[in-house]
């Protein structure tokens, strides 16, 4: 048997068969004693002799049982279980204490668990797939660092052939929230992930139920077909094996479903579920197979185990310099680089990865907190107990084991409010999701906690509870037995320390609410921001015409579509668009005076593809020239409007109208300055596209298209009505979608902004509650203590009025300590807000002046009760106390 | 290797190991059989003795079993295991070169 298996088994049995074990150490040394008496019988004493001399010899066999006890190396976990059980029973016999002390732990180690699991959930939980770690994603970088990931079709080709020998190299257009008609029954709307078709095998994902897509499937000619998730199975086919075989029709394709992916996966985002699977080469038209311009598809590899990462990229970059030096003549120079991709492609994490590290540092903030007012709590039960302490060290325990017990007592504490945690965590991490800015497609997150996460909340918890204990512990156990033993003992180093602790808290308080006093101000900027355009009463709409077969006779629909709704009463007007006004991500091009092309110059402008009367509806003022007349939509479209940022860069002084701008959309062609307007921020409040350039270009009237507008007097909701009536009198499958006010879309764009703004005011909230408590508990002990001084001052005639402003001072001097510390502190954190807040500077000094007023005048309102109770402090009885 | 305050404790260990690498035997026997062969110098108390034996026994070194002795009553007889007679040889060999180095030190001074 190895040795460490009989050491572990001995300790076992002396653990588990206690009794057996004691039974037999006292049988060995009962022999031994007997050997020792006949010894001494033997040497010629005589038996009752014999018998005294053995046992004085072996005078002290309790004390060497007790070492051989120890020699076996039981007591230590015998002495866990016991301190365990007795904190359990001190904790039982104070269960308001414990009840508070276990809330506040819960509290901040909910907080803690809530914003560790979505980050976890969102940054850092692996695909479920096979290595993940040997899973990149080709992402592309300028000079100044800023990140592309999306290529053409041809150009993903030309990838797989470089590194074709050292990995699989695959690609995905996206997830898209779409229409499909599931075994030609009605419409539902279903996340549909274009994909290549060695994508399964790339991600080495199988199959649960038939089969994934194969390379194979990419071929033309064959019969297109459709993977779908698990949970889709499990939901629209109630798990059922006639879901193979049923065909999908997505936009005017019908695929069908050969398989099932594997349990637990939803495609290559971390935050978004993907319904169905079809290959690109399907769905995409021909013409964007053929482009390089149609630049749609993210691009992931999964290189071979063992292949050298650096050297494969930087092969990859060779061949994508030169595929770019080749197609892209007109495009500064972009380097390619391997992304780590195990946990999922990063478009969520580089969108929420600075929110979240920002709750974070704030949560952890408010645990500290926490830990110093369960500090503050456990030294004052310390404090009530030195009497027990005391007794205790007097009877000959030793310090170590009275540290341990507070320590143990914590550590009870700790796990309590962990498992508090959790729950709290639960819910909350809900309600974080709800928080978290919201994309066309939803959000849905995984947030059941598994090992990683119950890991985390267990070591957050100990490490909260022996921070929280580490100094009453050694308090307690330094307790002085004789001092301890009188009744009148005084505490100043309690004092001391437990006034540290409250600076602390309040410093941290105060931190919290700078940061949550710029997030408000920040939020009530957006709100008032003036964005260039009447937004309160737009609304959005889109809509689709899944029975209309053909291109025209689908703008026939849309055009009379259009018309309804703008004869509808209340309504003042409706144009649309194809690009998102309001909304991340849109269409640029290059624009340039003919003939003064400059490929070093920054020449893009973002491009605006608008409906008739766009200008009339959205409220955008014209400042020079005139807008669209319907002529100007009739192809070929050869006339743009542009803003006035657009008219400074390339007119500088002089009129535009009338001058030609070429420009680089669709194809290129020379267009005719017809109109210049106010600068509109149509891609967010505070983003800034193509340094605010925008070019709007008429929308040919032949193929009338995008998100209908409407302008109206009427409350969105009954609008939604009228519209919906309009659709039905054009038939029944004619469908209206996503109908929003486009002030949701504005309010959309901030999402980040008000998560942590909400975020930020709810932990200043919460941290100012703990440093209330944190100070009311402190003053209220000095001014116990202080009772006697107190009696003397209002018997040799000091006002209650002056003994009740020498507490409020007292808190007040508290304040300005913790104002000291905390204003670097707030400074040093709120730089971290820099690109959160808008329209205030990081340093705003009303912003500090606010936040330190504000914390000065709680203190005094936490001072308050026991400052009246120190001025009401009875003179007589007080000096009669002792 | 050995701290000084290790020595007292090392070099009983080494004794008890020493004795029953001759046969199995009960404590009491072991500390006869110490006192005997140091021809009356080493004399064991049960205080030290027991503990260093139930020492040895959680470090593997050597295993009990309970046995009639020859009075024909029941002891718990202690063995030598391999990894113990392992550590007694090293054991050994540490107490010949300190012994050594001791003497040569008094000799010398």
């Amino acid at each position: 048997m190895p040795r460490w298996l009989t050491q572990f088994r001995l300790r076992l049995r002396s653990l588990i068969r206690k009794g057996r074990v004691d039974r037999e150490l006292d049988e060995e040394l009962q022999y031994h004693l007997e050997r020792k008496v006949e010894h001494g019988v033997v040497e010629g004493l005589g038996p009752q002799e014999a018998r005294y001399a053995a046992l004085r010899a072996m005078g002290a066999i309790t004390q060497s049982k007790e070492e051989c006890r120890d020699m076996r190396g039981l007591n230590w976990i015998e002495n866990i279980v016991k301190d365990t059980l007795y904190a359990v029973r001190g904790l039982r016999r104070s269960p308001v204490f414990s009840l508070v002390v276990i809330l506040s732990l819960a509290l901040g180690i909910g907080a803690n668990t809530a914003v560790y699991s979505v980050m976890y959930a969102v940054l850092l939980r692996s695909l479920p797939v096979n290595d993940p770690e040997h899973l990149v994603q080709l992402v592309s970088y300028d000079s100044a660092g800023n990140v592309e990931g999306s290529y053409s079709f041809r150009h993903f080709n030309e990838m797989k052939a470089t590194l074709g020998n050292d990995g699989e190299v695959f690609a995905t257009r996206g997830q898209s929230l779409t229409r499909v008609s599931i075994a030609g029954q009605k419409s539902e709307s279903a996340i549909v992930e274009e994909v290549t078709a060695n994508y399964f095998t790339g991600l080495q994902v199988g199959a649960s139920n038939g089969r994934v897509l194969l390379p194979h499937d990419d071929e033309a000619g064959g019969n297109p077909v459709a993977v779908i998730s698990q949970t889709m199975w499990q939901q629209r086919f109630a798990a059922g094996s006639r879901a193979i075989g049923t065909t999908v029709k997505h936009k005017d394709r019908v695929y069908t479903i050969v398989g099932v992916a594997l349990q637990n996966f939803h495609g290559v985002e971390a935050h978004q579920q993907t319904d169905i699977w079809i290959p690109l080469t399907v769905s995409m038209p021909a013409s964007w197979l053929a482009s390089t311009g149609s630049q749609v598809m993210q691009v992931m590899a999964r290189l071979k185990a063992g292949a050298n990462h650096a050297q494969l990229e930087a092969a990859a970059d060779v061949a994508f310099r030169r595929f770019r030096e080749e197609h892209f003549t007109r495009e500064p120079v972009r380097y390619l680089r391997f992304r780590p991709a195990g946990a999922g492609l990063s478009s969520a994490g580089q969108e929420y990865r600075k929110p979240l590290l920002i709750l974070m540092i704030s949560v952890v903030l408010v645990l500290v907190l926490c830990c110093a007012n369960v500090a503050n709590l456990l030294l004052a039960r310390q404090q009530a107990r030195r009497h027990e302490f005391a007794v205790r060290l007097s009877l000959g325990a030793s310090r170590g084991r009275v540290f341990v017990q507070v320590l143990a007592e914590a550590m009870v504490l700790g796990m309590m409010g962990a498992i508090g945690g959790l729950a709290l965590a639960f819910a909350g991490g809900r309600l974080l999701v709800g928080l978290l800015p919201q994309g066309r497609i939803p959000i849905s997150l995984d947030l059941t906690p598994d090992l990683q996460v119950l890991a985390f909340t267990v070591s957050v918890a100990l490490t909260a509870a022996f921070v929280a204990a580490f100094a009453p512990a050694l308090r307690a156990s330094g307790t002085k037995e004789v001092e301890g033993l009188r009744q009148d003992a005084r505490a100043v180093g309690r004092l001391r320390f437990g006034k540290s602790l409250v600076i602390g808290q309040v410093a941290g308080s105060l931190v919290l609410l700078i940061a949550a006093g710029l997030m408000m101000q920040t939020l009530r900027n957006l709100r008032l921001a003036d964005i260039g355009f009447d937004r309160d009463a737009l609304v959005a709409f889109e809509a689709s015409f899944p029975d209309e077969v053909s291109a025209q006779r689908r703008g026939a629909a849309f055009r009379e579509l259009t018309q309804r709704v703008g004869a509808l009463p209340g309504v003042k007007g409706v144009t649309y668009s194809p690009e998102s006004i309001y909304a991340r991500g849109g269409w640029a091009g290059l624009a340039y005076v003919p003939g003064e092309f400059n490929p070093r110059a920054d020449q893009q402008v973002a491009l605006l593809r608008v409906g008739p009367h766009f200008f009339d509806v959205l409220g955008i003022r014209l400042v020079q020239g005139r807008v669209f007349s319907p002529a100007d939509h009739r192809p070929p479209v050869r006339t743009v409007v542009i803003n006035q940022a657009t008219a400074r860069y390339y007119f500088g002084g002089h009129s535009p109208i009338g001058q030609r701008l070429e420009i680089k959309g669709d194809g290129t062609a020379v267009f005719e300055v017809i109109g210049v307007v106010r600068d509109v921020k149509h891609y967010g409040i505070r983003e800034r596209v193509c340094g605010d350039r925008v070019a709007y270009l008429a929308l040919s009237d032949d193929r009338p298209i995008g998100t209908i507008l409407a302008s109206s007097a009427i409350g969105s909701g009954g609008l939604l009505q009228l519209v919906r009536a309009e659709a039905r009198k054009m038939g029944p499958t004619v469908l209206i979608e996503r109908f929003r006010p486009v002030e949701a879309d504005v309010s959309g764009m901030t999402a980040k902004e008000r998560m942590v703004g909400t975020l930020a005011i709810v932990l200043a909230g919460l941290a100012v509650v703990l440093a209330v408590v944190g100070l009311y508990g402190v003053l209220a002990y000095s001014v116990e203590q202080r009772r006697r001084e107190f009696g003397v001052r209002l018997a040799l005639g000091a006002a209650p009025s002056t003994v009740l402003s020498m507490v409020i001072r007292e808190a007040l001097l508290l304040v300005g300590v913790a104002l000291l510390i905390g204003i670097p502190g707030a400074l040093a954190f709120s730089r971290l807000l820099r690109g959160f807040v808008y329209g205030i500077a990081l340093t705003d000094s009303s912003n500090f002046a606010i936040a330190s007023l504000t914390v000065a005048l709680v203190a005094c309102v936490a001072a308050l009760i026991p400052a009246r109770r120190a001025a009401n402090v009875d003179p007589a009885s007080a000096l009669r106390f002792e | 290797m050995s701290k000084p305050t290790d020595l007292v404790q090392g070099t009983l260990d080494l004794l008890i190991l020493k004795v029953l690498a001759l046969e199995p035997m009960h404590g009491w026997a072991i500390a006869h059989r110490i006192h005997q062969i140091s021809s009356n110098v080493l004399q064991v108390g049960e205080s030290a003795l027991y503990p260093a034996l139930h020492k040895l026994e959680q470090q593997g070194w050597i295993e009990a079993e309970w046995k009639k002795s020859e009075n024909n009553r029941r002891a718990k007889y202690y063995r030598l295991t391999r990894s113990g007679s392992k550590a007694m040889a090293k054991e050994a060999d540490q107490w010949e070169r300190l012994s050594a180095a001791i003497s040569l030190v008094v000799r010398g001074a």
